[in-house]
């Protein structure tokens, strides 16, 4: 009893204990700074893959081969290169079913997606949508007609104090080059 | 007497005596903390909007640019109205408010340029300028006289509220500050003849 009373008295390595407290807490700043940034890191690659893939879809092929707009399987290897070329792996890539769009020829649109296999990214390829399609009412003039690559990539988030995984969405419109 | 002789024996004692001063210490550096954090998480957020907003113009830009022009002795020409809803639609889809801005009407203001004005569920007004006939002089090799090229204009001014705003009072007691910044960006776009 009486040891217990000196010890509650005693500051003596009080700051030991003291750091044991915010020592958790510092680190999750610390790396949740880094983490944080490495999301935002991966959010811009993943939007970058997603454009080059957009850009490619916008394209027609060429004059001479009868111009036909790439394939859902072409334009995924597109977004593909561009995973791969910054180390993300395209096989963890899920299509973003929450998006909806109207189609150009009416009604509306349903994304298209690439063949499974390895290496594959399952994005969710939109063909010839209205990107201007108003919010509500009726058509207002001539539509912008494009294409919109989108998909979700899980990222990790590692804290001290829990981890968890937080899907980023890639979402690129482009207007089909006239 | 005695009192002022104990008093002074107290706070003597009391600056001498460092127990919990840590406390204090965090007490003092944690408004600076939290402004700062809240500082950086707010930059953040309206530079990820800057950049949205300037995604959102240049594709109406570039859309509006290839458009026809036989619309545009109209009060309100279709063209104009389908780039304000190719705005709208793209700041719906990046999960911005678009204060209502699909359902605007036109202003005219100037030559060939049209205004919106959007401010429903929004701290600010939200401004979109749609000029289609913009003129800027470029200086060519070998001509002497400088060349208007056409182009069209799209400038959006977007109401963005501050979290900021909420935590500055912890650190300058009485700090008012509108908490309201207009962010502004702009894109044009040649009109291809």
């Amino acid at each position: 009893m009486r040891v217990l009373a000196r010890l509650r008295r005693e500051t003596a390595a009080s700051q030991i204990a003291e750091a044991a407290l915010v020592l958790p807490i510092v680190f999750t700043l610390l790396l949740g700074i880094y983490w944080v940034g490495r999301a935002m890191n991966v959010y811009a690659t993943i939007n970058q893959a997603a454009r080059q893939g957009a850009r490619a879809a916008v394209t027609a092929s060429c004059a001479t081969c009868g111009n036909q707009p790439l394939g859902v399987d072409q334009v995924a290897d597109q977004v593909r290169v561009a995973l791969q070329a910054s180390r993300l792996d395209p096989n963890l890539v899920v299509p973003n079913i929450g998006a909806s769009y109207a189609a150009c020829s009416g009604g509306a649109a349903s994304c298209v997606q690439p063949t499974t296999g390895p290496n594959v990214p399952q994005i969710c390829y939109f063909y010839n949508v209205q990107l201007n399609q108003p919010i509500s009412g009726p058509p207002t003039g001539p539509p912008a007609c494009g294409v919109v690559v989108t998909f979700q990539y899980p990222y990790p988030l590692n804290l001290p104090l829990g981890s968890q995984q937080i899907p980023l969405t890639a979402q690129i419109q482009m207007e089909g080059e006239n | 007497m005695q009192l002022a002789r104990e008093l002074r024996r107290t706070i003597r004692r009391l600056v001498r005596d460092t127990m919990g001063s840590n406390l204090l210490e965090f007490a003092v550096a944690l408004p600076l903390l939290v402004v700062f954090v809240i500082g950086m998480f707010d930059f953040g957020t309206a530079f990820n909007l800057k950049q949205k907003l300037n995604n959102a113009v240049r594709g109406a830009a570039r859309f509006g640019s290839s458009l026809p022009t036989d619309d545009l002795t109209q009060p309100t020409p279709t063209s104009v109205l389908a780039m304000r809803d190719d705005v709208s639609r793209y700041l719906v889809s990046a999960q911005i408010n678009d204060c209502a801005l699909g359902s605007a009407a036109a202003t005219p203001s100037g030559t060939l340029a049209w205004t919106f004005t959007a401010n429903s569920g929004c701290p600010g007004t939200l401004t979109l300028t749609i000029e289609r006939g913009y003129s800027f002089p470029v200086t060519l090799a070998n001509i002497n006289n400088p060349v208007n090229v056409i182009a069209t204009h799209v400038t959006i001014s977007y109401p963005f509220a501050w979290h900021f705003n909420r935590v500055i009072q912890l650190l300058v007691k009485g700090a008012t500050y509108a908490g309201v910044t207009q962010i502004s960006t702009d894109a044009v776009v040649p009109n291809p003849n």
